[in-house]
């Protein structure tokens, strides 16, 4: 298995170290034209985003490990429950990685002495880990749909296309559901209800997830 | 010194209604090059994804030093599998670097020899920093036989090393695994539809024909049973009588056939005016396998 | 393979014959070494299986020996044991050939034997 850990975190660490980048150039961008004044601007909406984007690389990450990656391990000789289990420990080390970058993210405003605009609202709230706890379970449920549309893509282009359309869909819905609801309720009033309730779905995306992952895995014929 | 046999048993693949394997036999010696020949579409690929533990099967096993070889770590990393580079944009390497693809090389493959890999690439000319869907069908071949070679595992298979390579670099090749085997004695197995080149390189020739195994023997000793036997055809019909006639070919009055029997009743004198010239492998490959098509 | 093998006889009887007729040209000589199974095989691009067959082919005529951990040598008289081979298999390799070739020219036992001595004639000119 170290081999197979070896293997993805080669593969993995040029695409985190990316969105490292991204957040750095953001941040910089925000800078230059006035964060410090409050004033709105592009920049700040792009960089308020960044959580959205942390989610959807995971999604891709993980798609490219179930196709690719899986692909040429196999093909070098690894065994198949090997990779899989590999595979898990990515599914927890790059949400966590990616939490942190987010965490990040969200204290940096603070730290550079930006107005805070509405648009920060939701990121800010990031800044406090125990506030918005379920981001990396969320991330890793993000990470084992990415890995079932490339394990459902090779087998049938129809249905990984209706996976990820659905995917897309259900991320679009999420992000504007919680948006409504910290409207609705006000930042501070949304709480640890709304947690425990994306926390629950993460878990059992990820728990009905995995099956069929790790069945595909078990059966994967090299290409 | 490797000792492990490959061996294959009643294997059976199916994809849908189309049977690709039926109750496939076959055995790997060690210390041997071996050559697998096919026709396009007989199911080369399918049988050595199978044998490597790579692809699924329906039926049969595969062992390789009496342990089955699917999952079985301590047998795949006794074996390399180096096939056609996917060029394919979902699942394939196309997207991946070269240098990316060798160092996951060196990462999986026990053994692997980073001098070795690294002589290659220069000899070669690769650039370690191009994508793999951006190099020429050449170029990718020679990335699969740099990694096979570099591999240093002790049986290694190769599929369709030679595709896209010109005739010098084919050359090239052929005499770098003659090498390899002079300095290591590892068993290799390589398929190929280009066999009239290759044939003097295999010491084992493994016919795939619809689905089973036809021959698996001595390269010299199969092209050794087979004769082209012509002249008149009265004369001809009276010749080959008792043996076993494989191929016809006619013009007018002028009859040559395609023979099969012992070495020994090929020698005899077959009366006075045929000519009997030898077959070599592409000829046997092609009367065994032609299957009457375009006579 | 290499351009001087041809498919027109089986490689490792091909092998034996060009080592046969460089120990009768005098390129091998007595007690010299011949090159080895993985020379054969690097000049020609053949197996080294097969190079070896044709060596031992040698061997077991006693054309050739083996001088253990160094390699394969022109045994004492092996130029006149090849010659004696090819005596052997001369009628049915050359003489039958002809006389089989005159018939289906329509050529009669005088003219070929004529043949066969003008030729032989002209061979003992220096």
């Amino acid at each position: 298995m170290g081999k197979n850990a070896r293997y993805l975190l080669a593969a993995l660490w040029s695409t985190l170290a990316v969105l490292g980048l991204i957040l750095a150039v953001l941040a910089v961008l925000c800078a230059l034209t006035g964060a410090g004044e409050g004033r709105a601007n592009l920049f700040f909406i792009y960089y308020s985003m960044f959580p959205f984007y942390v989610l959807l690389v995971l999604y891709l990450i993980a798609y490219s490990l179930c196709t690719v990656n899986l692909n040429t391990a196999l093909s070098l000789g690894t065994r198949r429950r090997d990779y899989f289990l590999a595979l898990q420990s990515m599914f927890v080390l790059c949400p966590l990685v990616c939490w942190g970058l987010a965490v990040l993210a969200a204290r940096l405003p603070e730290l550079l002495r930006w107005e805070m605009t509405e648009q920060f609202g939701l990121l800010q709230r990031l800044g406090d880990p125990a506030a918005l706890w379920p981001f990396p379970l969320v991330g890793a449920g993000l990470m084992v749909l990415g890995c079932l549309t490339g394990l459902v893509f090779v087998r049938s282009r129809l249905w990984g296309c209706i996976l990820l359309v659905a995917v897309m869909l259900g991320m679009l819905t999420g992000i504007v559901g919680l948006a409504l609801v910290s409207h609705a309720v006000g930042v501070e009033g949304a709480g640890q209800g709304t947690n425990l309730v994306v926390a629950g779905i993460a878990l059992a995306v990820i728990a009905a997830g995995e099956i069929p992952v790790r069945r595909y895995i078990m059966r994967y014929s090299v290409m | 010194m490797n000792t492990g046999i490959l061996k294959a048993e009643g294997l059976c693949k199916s994809y849908g209604k189309n049977e690709v394997l039926k109750d496939l036999d076959l055995e790997i010696l060690p210390g041997k090059i071996y050559g697998l020949i096919g026709r396009n579409g007989a199911g080369k690929t399918t049988l050595l994804g199978i044998l490597t533990g790579q692809n699924t099967k329906n039926a049969g096993s595969v062992t390789y030093d009496g342990q089955e070889v699917w999952e079985n770590q301590a047998a795949l990393d006794q074996i390399c599998f180096s096939r056609e580079l996917q060029g394919s944009a979902f699942g394939g390497q196309s997207s991946i670097r070269v240098r990316d693809y060798l160092r996951a090389a060196a990462i999986y493959r026990p053994g692997w020899d980073e001098e070795y890999a690294r002589r290659l690439l220069e000899e070669f000319k690769l650039e370690p920093k191009k994508k793999i869907g951006a190099l020429s069908k050449g170029q990718q071949s020679m990335v699969t036989i740099l990694a096979a070679l570099a591999s240093r595992a002790p049986l290694t298979i190769l599929d369709e090393p030679v595709a896209g390579l010109d005739v010098v670099m084919r050359e090239r090749f052929y005499q770098l695994l003659l090498e390899d085997f002079a300095q290591t004695g590892r068993t290799f197995v390589i398929s190929t539809h280009i066999i009239e080149e290759a044939a003097s390189v295999f010491e084992q020739v493994v016919i795939l024909d619809q689905g089973r195994i036809l021959e698996n023997c001595p390269t010299e000793e199969l092209v050794d049973q087979f004769r082209y036997v012509s002249g008149r055809e009265d004369v001809v019909d009276e010749a080959v009588r008792g043996l076993q006639v494989l191929t016809t070919h006619q013009m007018g009055r002028h009859k040559t056939v395609a023979v099969r029997g012992d070495p020994v009743k090929l020698e005899v004198p077959m009366g006075a005016d045929v000519d009997v010239s030898p077959m070599n492998l592409q000829n046997v490959f092609v009367a065994l396998c032609g299957h009457g098509d375009a006579q | 393979m290499h351009g001087t093998l041809n498919d027109q006889s089986l490689i490792y009887l091909q092998i034996a014959r060009m080592l046969e007729d460089d120990i009768l040209r005098g390129v091998y000589r007595e007690e010299e070494q011949v090159p080895s199974t993985n020379e054969l095989s690097r000049s020609y691009n053949i197996n080294p299986a097969t190079a070896a067959k044709g060596i031992n082919l040698l061997a077991a005529e006693g054309i050739l020996y083996k001088r253990r951990g160094i390699g394969m040598f022109v045994a004492p008289g092996a130029a006149e044991k090849v010659r004696e081979k090819r005596r052997a298999a001369f009628y049915d390799g050359y003489v039958r050939p002809l006389v089989r070739e005159g018939a289906s020219l329509a050529l009669t036992k005088e003219e070929l034997l004529a043949m066969v001595e003008r030729a032989a004639e002209e061979g003992e000119k220096p």
